[in-house]
């Protein structure tokens, strides 16, 4: 395999990858955070 | 036929850098190479019709240099090579004091909410640019080359992570809220979400490049200390020579020396180079090689090692060997290869890394995606790509092997043992059964006269002094015995006439006005036609039973007496039998000796199983029916004829007191003659693979474990980038742990006296 056909199939494979991670967010619904010093907790599902 | 070749590679910044160059040679028809990063040296075994052109060509297509390493093997040569880390440490230091001194700053006030004053973000930028560019430059630099070969290795994931952060607070400065000259930000150890676009992360950029730096720092140190074993071996050798030309001496360069030539050691003086010594008698103190601290007394005739001390008088030595022929040279040799060898679990963790890259760049934009679709706003997205790949750079994994196997050696070289390669630190966990080879190993190998047993009415020195004068014309090792036991005791010995020796059987010669025969009881009673007298058949028994080699003496066909010769049992032989025992190792006695005196010995040093009677050339069959019989047998033994056994064996470890031979077919090299140093051997090579897996498992824990909580948002990229750091250091500091490694071989023994290999006339004799 040439670098230039490692490389387009890289591209190919980030783009799927950033669809598919828009794709399961946006299916599991909007998150949002309670900010604090020491964590945060992550409510799913709730609507911001 | 094949051609081994070395190269120094350069430009390598990761484990992934040395398994795609791996991978490049090896698509070369026929070669099989082995590029280790932490030496950056490639091993290429180049079949015929393979240039080295070619070798090198194919590196650089890869976009890393690479030359031939020279092979003359000259001491002083390499040593003078082996003080090139030293720049790349200090280039190392002054970018990341730099790189520091500029982040420290820009930390305090990203940190500290109130020392925030008017436009201190416009100062964190003039800060944090300098370090982004210059002090990152060796893995954008990195990352750059890589991309133009369409790879990614650990300086992409960095390079990538770093230029991200800087890039998007530049956005956030002069797009975003962010520029606003009152602008206001806290810290908190998990990215906040929906901050909006007025979040910089020029601390991030700036601290994850002093972080990484910091860890890339330790890692040139500890490159640089763990060779320091082998630079100290190689800087030990003479470095000029008194050569020796018709009486005249002139000062040569050590490189000028050749084989043949002779040169004078004065007191005091390390002696240049392996030799002969033609004149003088002296004591020589090798330690430094052997680690053996009582001088040796040498004479005329007695082989010297370069390097060693001479500590007596003056001495004239003609040089046997030269250059990479010397026993220094090959010491280095060895530790050298060892260093440069891949453990098959280090090829594992090559293998994971050359892969991870991608999918954790993958991964990290997948994160992008789902923050993104879930709607947190962009900085909290953002902050949770570049936390992933920030974590998951895996320079831990990539230096858990090569530190802990560079250190395990360098030590090993310290106190006598040499390891040949870290395939030899599987072997020594998996073995159960030590096959000791008797003679040389749990002796001495050399005899000893021990007893004189006289017939009646004959005067026991009369006896000792007619055959010590006769076997004193003979070369026979036990004719040397009793020669050096009678002049010892008796002063100088009369001459000897018509001497003739009687291959295997015996002497027979004139001393004054007698004819003097020795060999066998059995021969010689044959040839005088005599029966032996019962005081001397009582002892004849007795002497064999304890395993001793008993010689019969006649003059004037008469039966006169016995002369009894022993091997020497090395005074450390029990403890470390004991030793290797509480290793879980089963040792077994090999000998040629009969039944009677290899058990009479083995009880000795407390061996219960004893297989006695082998014939030289059928020790690799004794060694190969213990494997046949399910058992993992390592072999200890210093002979050309153990030769084949040695490497037959599970584990090969050879007495670096015996052949050349030997030491080429075994996997680890004793180098002093003490059993004790193989229990060493044994115990540094399992706290070496142990020192291994550990470093391999923390690095890939921390991978597996913090990459979720990248992807989840849980991580903020300060702390991921110092965590990583942390990784790197730990391992590294794992692995010098080994340093510390506690020899017994040359530790204190309980008497108080330390404990030492005892000359022959000091060792016990056998039986």
């Amino acid at each position: 395999m040439t670098d230039s056909v490692r490389l387009v199939l890289f591209a190919v494979a980030l783009l799927v990858a950033l669809g598919l991670g828009l794709a399961i967010g946006t299916a599991v619904g909007p998150i949002t955070a309670e900010g604090s010093a020491v964590g945060a907790a992550v409510q799913i599902g709730e609507v911001s | 036929m094949t051609n081994i070749i070395e190269l120094d590679i350069g430009g390598m910044t990761c484990s992934s850098c040395a398994a795609r160059i791996e991978k490049r040679l090896n698509r070369i028809e026929g070669v099989e190479a082995s590029v280790n990063y932490a030496t950056e040296r490639a091993k290429i075994d180049l079949p015929e019709g393979a240039t080295v052109e070619e070798a090198i060509a194919s590196v650089e297509a890869t976009g890393y240099s690479a030359h031939l390493r020279e092979q003359t093997g000259g001491i002083t040569a390499e040593a003078g090579e082996a003080e090139a880390p030293a720049d790349e440490v200090s280039a190392l230091r002054h970018r990341l004091i730099i790189s520091a001194v500029l982040t420290a700053p820009v930390l305090v006030l990203s940190m500290v909410e109130v020392l925030q004053f008017d436009n201190w973000q416009w100062l964190a930028l003039t800060l944090t640019a300098p370090v982004v560019v210059w002090g990152a430059w060796p893995f954008h630099r990195a990352a750059w080359t890589n991309a133009r070969h369409a790879a990614a290795t650990m300086d992409t994931l960095i390079s990538v992570g770093v230029l991200a952060a800087f890039l998007w607070s530049l956005y956030a400065l002069f797009f975003g809220a962010a520029g606003d000259p009152g602008m206001r930000m806290g810290f908190s150890l998990v990215p906040e979400r929906g901050a909006g676009s007025a979040d910089i992360y020029l601390e991030v950029a700036s601290a994850v490049t002093v972080f990484i730096l910091l860890g890339r720092w330790f890692e040139a140190r500890a490159k640089k200390s763990s060779s320091a074993a082998l630079r100290a071996l190689l800087e030990m050798g003479a470095k000029d020579v008194a050569v020796l030309k018709n009486g005249v001496e002139t000062r040569i360069g050590i490189d000028e020396l050749v084989v043949g030539q002779d040169f004078v050691v004065r007191p005091g003086e390390k002696i240049a180079t392996d030799g002969q010594i033609i004149e003088g008698a002296s004591a020589v103190d090798a330690s430094m090689l052997t680690g053996e601290p009582v001088p040796v007394e040498v004479g005329p005739g007695d082989s010297v090692t370069g390097a060693t001390v001479n500590a007596g008088g003056r001495l004239v030595v003609r040089a046997t060997r030269v250059g990479a022929d010397t026993q220094l040279a090959q010491m280095a040799k060895l530790v050298e290869d060892a260093q440069t060898g891949k453990a098959p679990v280090q090829r594992l963790a090559d293998r994971i890394s050359a892969i991870f890259v991608p999918i954790v760049i993958t991964l990290s934009v997948a994160t992008l995606g789902f923050w993104l679709g879930a709607g947190v706003g962009t900085e909290m997205a953002f902050t949770a790509a570049v936390a992933v790949m920030i974590i998951a750079c895996p320079c831990a994994l990539g230096l858990a092997t090569p530190t802990a196997l560079m250190v395990g050696t360098g030590r090993g070289a310290q106190i006598g043992v040499l390891i040949k390669g870290p395939h030899v630190l599987e072997s020594t966990r998996r073995v159960d059964t030590i096959v000791l080879d008797k003679t040389g190993t749990v002796t001495t190998g050399t005899m000893r006269l021990v007893d004189v047993v006289a017939a009646p009415g004959i005067d026991g020195d009369d006896l000792l002094r007619t055959v010590g004068a006769l076997e004193d014309a003979s070369e026979h090792p036990i004719a040397a015995a009793i020669a050096g036991g009678a002049r010892e005791g008796l002063g100088a010995l009369p001459p000897v006439t018509e001497f003739t020796s009687l291959q295997g059987l015996g002497v027979e010669g004139t001393v004054g006005d007698r004819k003097v025969v020795v060999g066998r009881m059995g021969w010689l009673a044959e040839r005088l036609s005599v029966a032996p007298d019962p005081v001397l058949s009582s002892a004849l028994d007795a002497a064999e039973s304890a395993g001793r080699t008993v010689v019969a003496v006649g003059w004037d066909g008469q039966l006169r007496g016995l002369v009894v010769v022993a091997d020497t049992l090395k005074a450390t032989s029990a403890q470390a039998v004991r030793e290797l025992i509480a290793l879980g190792l089963r040792p077994v006695l090999l000998t040629g000796d009969n039944a009677r005196a290899a058990r009479t010995i083995a009880d000795e040093v407390g061996i219960e199983e004893v297989i006695a009677e082998v014939m030289p050339a059928d020790k690799v069959r004794v060694v190969h029916d213990l494997q046949a019989a399910g058992r993992v047998v390592a072999m200890v033994g210093d002979g050309v004829n153990d030769a084949a056994a040695l490497a037959q064996s599970d584990l090969g470890i050879a007495m670096g007191t015996g052949s050349d031979v030997a030491i080429e077919a075994s996997d680890l090299t004793l180098v002093r003659g003490d059993l004790r140093v193989a229990v060493d051997a044994v115990r540094l090579s399992r706290q070496t693979l142990k020192t291994i897996k550990g470093n391999l498992f923390w690095a890939f824990a921390y991978n597996v474990a913090a990459i979720p909580l990248a992807v989840s948002g849980l991580l903020n990229p300060l702390i991921a980038g110092a965590a990583m750091a942390f990784s790197s250091v730990f391992v590294v500091t794992n692995s010098l742990r080994l340093r510390r490694f506690r020899a017994i071989s040359t530790s204190v023994t309980p008497a108080g006296e330390t404990s030492r290999v005892k000359a022959p006339q000091e060792a016990l004799p056998v039986g």
